[in-house]
């Protein structure tokens, strides 16, 4: 089998603070400027092109995951795989500005929080399509059970067990709380975004008396935060989920006060001149108790056919007052 | 190919904008604010000062997605979606897309805008 896979990852942060005092000697007025700044970037760019998988007479695949993730924090990201030509690809972003206090304290206030996460993958492309053959009894199976119970934060989790396809998750969450001054300036920005492609000279699947299914028990409930989900079992499908959110929160304490929220999340998908046969086989695509008494966002896409492409995506952005 | 080059096209182009935004709100934020609106009218002091809590919101969610020119094999199984004991009792936005079919597309775009004083 002729390999190629050239992936990219980048993640990048940055995030500084600035006091400045110009009140002048023995002032007793407010001080001079607060001024933070935080950025984070995360990139993935991947391309699986040119491969040939063969797979044949009672071979099994599966991905599973059970009793996991439970009653975690933070973020998840989580990658499983057991088809062929396959490419997974998870970008988190985030930044936060935290003042001090709610009080007037500096003369001026200066919060700033930009992210961007972003994804960009290809299966298939100029190098040459990607070939993969179930044939006479295999199976493929991704699932997940009482995972992810009651977990708080971004839980961004991608499973594969088909062939030539593609799963990519962003978010961007951008956040700005408590900044100090007389005048006050707030800036949050978070843009996410997924590119992809299943395409180029063709992926080839060729199913026969094959089983593809992707099923999710017991799982999500009580979450609370972004959860992405990716479940794939069919051939030359396109999964993607993108979130961006922005926040300001204000106290009313400033003279002269504004605040600023861009969010933007997007998918650009392409999936053309694939080939898929899945002959005296079967697909399936469940959920059972799972993503009971949630709170926040919950992308899910399931997909046991062929040539198929899901996409979600979901921007919030909120100016609140404390 | 052409239609994988347009494929790549689109996804170069949609790369640049996405690298340009970040890059010019950037720009926008380190230069001078009177330069940059000296051609308009400027809004007098007492409207200002009545502007506190004021926000401003650009929120966008899209999806664009092409499938196009996939073959499927003659008696190609299409299966069983299913849901249950599922979906309850939550607050927020969920989505689900469920497929055992074929050349399907499923897009879905939230955008939500809150402003709260």
């Amino acid at each position: 089998m002729r390999a190629l896979l050239l992936a990219g990852v980048g993640v990048f942060a940055l995030g500084g603070a600035a006091f400045a005092n110009d009140t002048g000697g023995g002032s007793t007025g407010p001080r001079g400027y607060m001024d933070h700044y935080a950025a984070a970037l995360g990139v993935n760019i991947g391309q699986v092109a040119g491969n040939r998988s063969s797979t044949g007479w009672g071979q099994a695949a599966s991905v599973g995951m059970t009793g996991s993730f439970q009653v975690r924090s933070g973020v998840m990201n989580v990658n499983q795989n057991a088809g062929a030509n396959a490419m997974q690809q998870n970008a988190v972003a985030i930044a936060y500005v935290e003042g001090c206090n709610c009080e007037v304290g500096f003369r001026r206030g200066d919060g700033d929080a930009n992210t961007v996460a972003v994804n960009a993958g290809a299966v298939g492309g100029r190098r040459g399509g990607n070939e993969s053959d179930n044939i006479f009894g295999t199976s493929a199976d991704a699932g997940m059970n009482d995972s992810f119970g009651s977990s708080v934060g971004i839980a961004q989790v991608n499973q594969n067990a088909g062939a030539n396809s593609l799963q990519q998750n962003a978010t961007a969450v951008a956040y700005v709380d408590r900044l100090s001054g007389e005048r006050q300036t707030r800036d949050a920005w978070a843009i996410s975004a997924n590119i992809g492609t299943v395409t180029g000279s063709g992926n080839d699947s060729n199913d026969y008396r094959h089983a593809a299914t992707a099923n999710i028990a017991a799982s999500f409930g009580s979450f609370t935060g972004v959860a992405n989900v990716n479940q794939n079992a069919g051939a030359n499908s396109l999964q993607q989920n993108s979130a961006a959110l922005s926040a300001v929160e204000f106290c009313n304490c400033a003279t002269r006060d504004l605040s600023t929220t861009i969010a933007a999340a997007g998918n650009v998908g392409s999936v053309t001149y694939n080939r898929a046969d899945a002959d005296f086989g079967s697909a399936r695509a469940g959920m059972t108790g799972s993503f009971n008494g949630g709170t926040g966002i919950a992308q899910v896409n399931q997909n046991a056919g062929a040539n198929s492409l899901m996409q979600n995506s979901v921007a919030v952005g909120a100016v609140y007052n404390r | 190919m052409q239609n994988e080059d347009d494929a790549m096209k689109i996804a170069t182009i949609a790369t640049a904008a996405l690298l340009c935004a970040a890059a010019s709100a950037q720009t926008v934020h380190a230069s001078d604010p009177a330069a940059l609106f000296e051609r308009l009218t400027p809004v007098g002091q007492g409207e200002l000062a009545g502007s506190s809590g004021r926000a401003g919101f650009d929120q966008d969610a899209a999806n664009l997605a092409n499938v196009h020119g996939n073959l499927v094999g003659a008696n190609s199984v299409t299966g069983s979606n299913s849901i249950s004991g599922s979906l309850s009792g939550n607050a927020g936005v969920t989505t689900v897309f469920q497929n055992t079919g074929n050349n399907s597309v499923f897009q879905s775009a939230t955008s939500i805008t809150i402003n709260m004083r």
